[in-house]
């Protein structure tokens, strides 16, 4: 399955967030998409998701446009893990997963079938909420959550899985875990995946490609190697940092520079920038 | 894992065994008091007697009625609770309730039982109904995107201006048309000609039904709008249509019954106390057990003071409001430990 973006433009009630963005994505890829806040990356997932209608250009779902796909068909290809949704918290974590055999339920169809309650099983075990699927959503700390959505995104069996800010307030041991098993996936079944990141070092870490959206507009597409340079990101972010690379996955490595040292006051051992 | 479809059966059978009893309790009680074991041979036996048209042209259109109007409204409150996601939601929130009862006031005001008859109330209470649908679902309809707030401000708003003008008429009306106009606010089941008791029951029925064919995607809608989208729910028609549904159910039981307040706000939370948040055994519960509470209230009303009848709005608020206080006070004990 193919995502095709082809000169889309949209926004709120007329005024444009998005202008003239053109990119593409493969099932077997992780794309990240980063940039400043307000640069317009949510407002990009909403587009992809029907969400929002595109002002100008076209998305294509497996050379399907958008426009003339049904929600349900949508969600039968495409499913999303969104920031921090108001769910209803007196749901158990089983009943919230089997959420996602919605779109593949056929007409009449009033019971969960035997396959379904499979898949959701399945889910739940490779996210590793199988043991609390008895708990209510309300009595889950964050990372749980964040699991639990992403156990009823799988449940849909979907091509694509987009998710927005997955690492957003958890602890680096689920950030971690999470990020890990998006690639697992994406590696196993070749499921496409987007993400929408703020941190700069994960997505250097875990995407092959990086769309870096400026402005509303889309500023670099290419391998981290490429858009993660400190030029680039001086220019972006407005920050002064310095770029390594990682010694161990040899992908770019930020780190930031802060004022104090900038104007060279601190006088610690480590402080020369080279 | 508890089996669900099977626990399901089991509160469908103990609802609708409550509803039976509650039915017979409702025949055999008030100011005539029919044994129990009697019911059925006068009921469905063809002898005549003064107990069997009691029955018969008193009690059972009034307990039909009951049924129809507790069901409908209980059905309206679950449909809109889960699609606004707020708890206080109720049928009679959006307005609906104002124009009809302006509805009915203008018409026991313009004399309108002169050329209608019997009929002239429910149908003026409709029509109110149903202006305030349309007024309601236009105003709050832009750029084809039903905004969800919008309806509930618009609805409360409407409530507001239909009860001025209620007051308004009240104050310049004669006494006999007063009496007729706050009787029929307060709610009363007594409307016993058997085609408008016929038409409820049918149109609650056909409510019910209709309620499941969004079943599913008012459970999603328990997610918020945007999750329910990702899941493929076409939300903008789903409003659309059970905004329209829940609203047409309320009508008809206003025009018919006037304002039995409390029904459709109570019955849903505690249902949902009792079976869990899933709408598919949800609509169904809370048709049969409001059903059977509007029953029981009535008859209530019927022999508290009797002869005299309390208006049963009263009974429900009172009964009502004090049940869930008190389930409330108890479910917040059991989870907060």
């Amino acid at each position: 399955m193919i995502l095709d973006i082809q000169n889309l433009s949209c926004g709120y009630n007329g005024k444009p967030v998005l202008r003239e963005i053109s990119f593409s994505v493969q099932s077997g890829e992780i794309v990240g998409i980063i940039g400043p806040n307000g640069s317009g990356k949510t407002t990009l997932l909403r587009a992809l998701t029907k969400i929002l209608k595109p002002d100008q250009g076209q998305i294509f779902w497996d050379r399907n446009e958008i426009n003339k796909m049904k929600f349900r068909e949508l969600a039968q290809k495409v499913a999303v893990v969104s920031q921090n949704p108001a769910l209803d918290l007196n749901l158990t974590v089983e009943d919230f997963v089997l959420f996602g055999r919605f779109p593949h339920r056929r007409h009449f169809q009033f019971l969960e079938g035997q396959r379904d309650k499979e898949i959701a099983e399945k889910a739940m075990e490779l996210t590793g909420v199988l043991k609390i699927r008895e708990r209510m959503l309300g009595n889950l700390s964050g990372g749980e959550r964040k699991l639990a959505l992403l156990a009823r995104a799988l449940c849909q069996e979907p091509e694509f899985l987009l998710l927005d800010e997955p690492t957003a307030h958890l602890d680096i041991t689920h950030q971690v875990e999470i990020l890990d098993l998006v690639r697992r996936l994406n590696r196993r079944e070749g499921m496409g995946v987007i993400l929408v990141l703020h941190d700069l070092n994960y997505a250097s870490e875990y995407c092959d490609r990086l769309v870096l959206l400026h402005g509303g507009r889309l500023y670099r597409l290419g391998p981290p190697e490429e858009v993660l340079t400190y030029q680039i990101i001086e220019e972006v972010y407005r920050t002064t940092v310095v770029v390594r690379s990682n010694p161990i996955s040899g992908r770019p490595f930020i780190f930031l520079v802060s004022e104090e040292e900038k104007r060279g006051k601190r006088s610690s051992p480590a402080k020369k920038r080279t | 894992m508890q089996n669900k479809p099977l626990t399901w059966l089991g509160w469908v059978l103990f609802l609708g065994g409550l509803l039976f009893a509650a039915g017979f309790l409702a025949l055999a009680m008030g100011p005539a008091s029919i044994p129990l074991v009697k019911i059925p041979a006068l009921l469905w036996g063809k002898e005549p007697g003064i107990e069997a048209s009691i029955l018969r042209e008193v009690r059972l259109p009034r307990l039909l009625l009951g049924f129809a109007v507790g069901g409908a409204l209980s059905v309206s409150g679950v449909i809109l609770q889960g699609m606004f996601r707020n708890p206080l939601v109720e049928p009679y929130t959006l307005g609906i309730s104002g124009g009809a009862a302006l509805g009915v006031c203008l018409a026991i005001v313009g004399k309108l039982n002169r050329w209608l008859g019997i009929f002239s109330l429910p149908a003026s209470g409709f029509a109110g109904a149903v202006l305030v649908i349309f007024l309601v679902y236009f105003l709050s309809l832009r750029k084809g995107i039903v905004k969800i707030q919008g309806l509930l401000l618009t609805g409360v708003m409407i409530s507001f201006v239909s009860s001025s003008l209620i007051m308004l008429l009240m104050a310049i009306s004669r006494v006999e048309d007063l009496h007729g106009i706050i009787f029929w606010t307060l709610g009363s089941l007594g409307e016993t000609d058997w085609m408008l008791v016929k038409i409820a029951l049918l149109t609650s029925f056909l409510g019910l039904l209709a309620s499941y064919f969004f079943c599913f995607d008012l459970n999603a809608f328990s997610l918020g709008e945007e999750e329910a989208l990702h899941l493929g729910v076409n939300i903008e028609r789903d409003k659309r249509m059970l905004f329209l549904l829940a609203s047409f159910l309320t009508g008809l039981s206003v025009s018919l019954s006037g304002i039995i307040g409390f029904v459709g706000l109570v019955v849903p939370h505690f249902v949902r106390i009792l079976v869990g948040p899933d709408h598919r055994i949800l609509l169904v519960s809370s048709f049969l057990l409001g059903a059977s509470f509007l029953i029981l209230c009535d008859t209530l009303a019927r022999v508290v003071i009797a002869p005299v009848e309390l208006p049963v709005g009263v009974i429900t608020g009172i009964l009502g409001g004090g049940i869930f206080i008190y389930a409330l006070a108890r479910s917040e004990l059991i989870s907060g430990k």
